[in-house]
């Protein structure tokens, strides 16, 4: 065994306490093998204050591992950067810092009042690629990969575009293509499908015309434009709106 | 470039109509002008639809509704989507798709 020495301080008056705890069962404290010095009282960890770890600034990354995530929390020493399920936190080019949240399914953050209005609404990533806003468990809101806003208040196509002369569309949203059929006929077709067509669109052109929309797809739908002393006519600047499922 | 076929309008009338491409549409597709135009009729156009991709001027549209379509030497022929496409494009479920997959 080897030896166990304890030494007062040479001028000290300070009393080395060590207190066994109130019970039956044995307690060891085991030292390291290193040499090291324990911290002074100020230096001391107290779970009731302020703890700091790497005050020194140094390059040294700072993790918590769990049971089944060996990166369930990760500062990045070198940067700052900040991962939750992720080693390698990364910046984002758009804002910059950001804090990263990984994992290999559908990961996101809850927000959750626990009042009597309780509610729990999470924001996050899904398997699709797209960021999808939901109460309880239902997807109240999403943004697709390619832009497109999913919901019961956002426009599922729009487009602006010339009838007369050379057709075009000046722009659009989920519209892949304008079907010319005719003098003031014309078809719009959805880059994505419709869900259903009980969906509402209104159409607009410019003044002396009455115009309407048929929607019996959900791949496209047709509009038709009057003049006002009768038959179909071209008319520039036609705008369409789409809202539904 | 816009894609010109024979069809049936809302008012019954067989005629030439002339599909004109999305700007931010094509954006999205790769290859050459000519296969993003035969991407957009596969997608666009009901499959087996006789068509030809048209540099033509079509501006003048006096007599609109007389424009005929005439089979030329480059038609081409509209076809099925790949599944990833169907679903990419909302046409088919994903339970559809899984389902034509084998799953």
């Amino acid at each position: 065994m080897a030896k166990v020495k304890i030494q007062g301080h040479a001028s000290g008056t300070g009393v080395l306490t060590v207190t066994a705890p109130n019970t039956s069962t044995d307690r060891t404290i085991t030292l390291p093998d290193a040499t090291g010095t324990l911290a002074t009282t100020a230096d001391t960890f107290d779970p009731d204050g302020a703890v700091v770890i790497n005050e020194s600034g140094a390059d040294v990354d700072f993790r918590v591992e769990s049971d089944n995530d060996a990166n369930s929390l990760f500062v990045q020493g070198s940067d700052g950067s900040v991962g939750m399920g992720i080693g390698t936190p990364d910046t984002s080019t758009y804002f910059g810092k950001v804090l990263h949240l990984a994992a290999g399914s559908n990961v996101g953050i809850m927000f959750n009042r626990t009042s009597s209005t309780a509610a729990k609404w999470s924001v996050g990533c899904n398997s699709g690629g797209s960021l999808v806003s939901a109460k309880e468990g239902v997807a109240q809101f999403e943004i697709t990969a390619d832009g497109r806003g999913l919901s019961q208040f956002t426009a599922k196509a729009w487009c602006n575009m010339n009838q007369s002369g050379t057709q075009a569309i000046q722009d659009s949203h989920n519209i892949s293509s304008i079907q010319d059929d005719g003098t003031g006929l014309t078809r719009f077709t959805f880059t994505n499908n419709m869900g259903n067509v009980n969906y509402a669109g209104s159409l607009c052109s410019n003044w002396n015309a009455a115009q309407g929309l048929e929607n019996t797809s959900v791949s496209y739908v047709e509009s038709a434009i009057g003049a006002l002393s009768g038959g179909y006519v071209d008319k520039d600047d036609v705008t369409l709106i789409i809202f539904g499922d | 470039m816009k894609i010109i076929y024979s069809t049936t309008n809302k008012d019954g009338e067989t005629i030439l109509a002339q599909m004109t491409p999305a700007p931010k549409f094509l954006a999205t597709l790769t290859g050459t002008d000519e296969e993003k135009m035969i991407h957009l009729a596969n997608k666009d156009l009901p499959t087996g639809t006789k068509y030809e991709i048209t540099d033509a001027d079509l501006s003048d549209r006096t007599f609109r509704n007389a424009w005929e379509y005439t089979a030329g030497a480059s038609e081409k022929t509209s076809e099925d989507l790949s599944l990833d496409d169907q679903l990419k494009y909302n046409k088919i479920t994903q339970q559809e798709y899984d389902d034509a997959n084998g799953g």
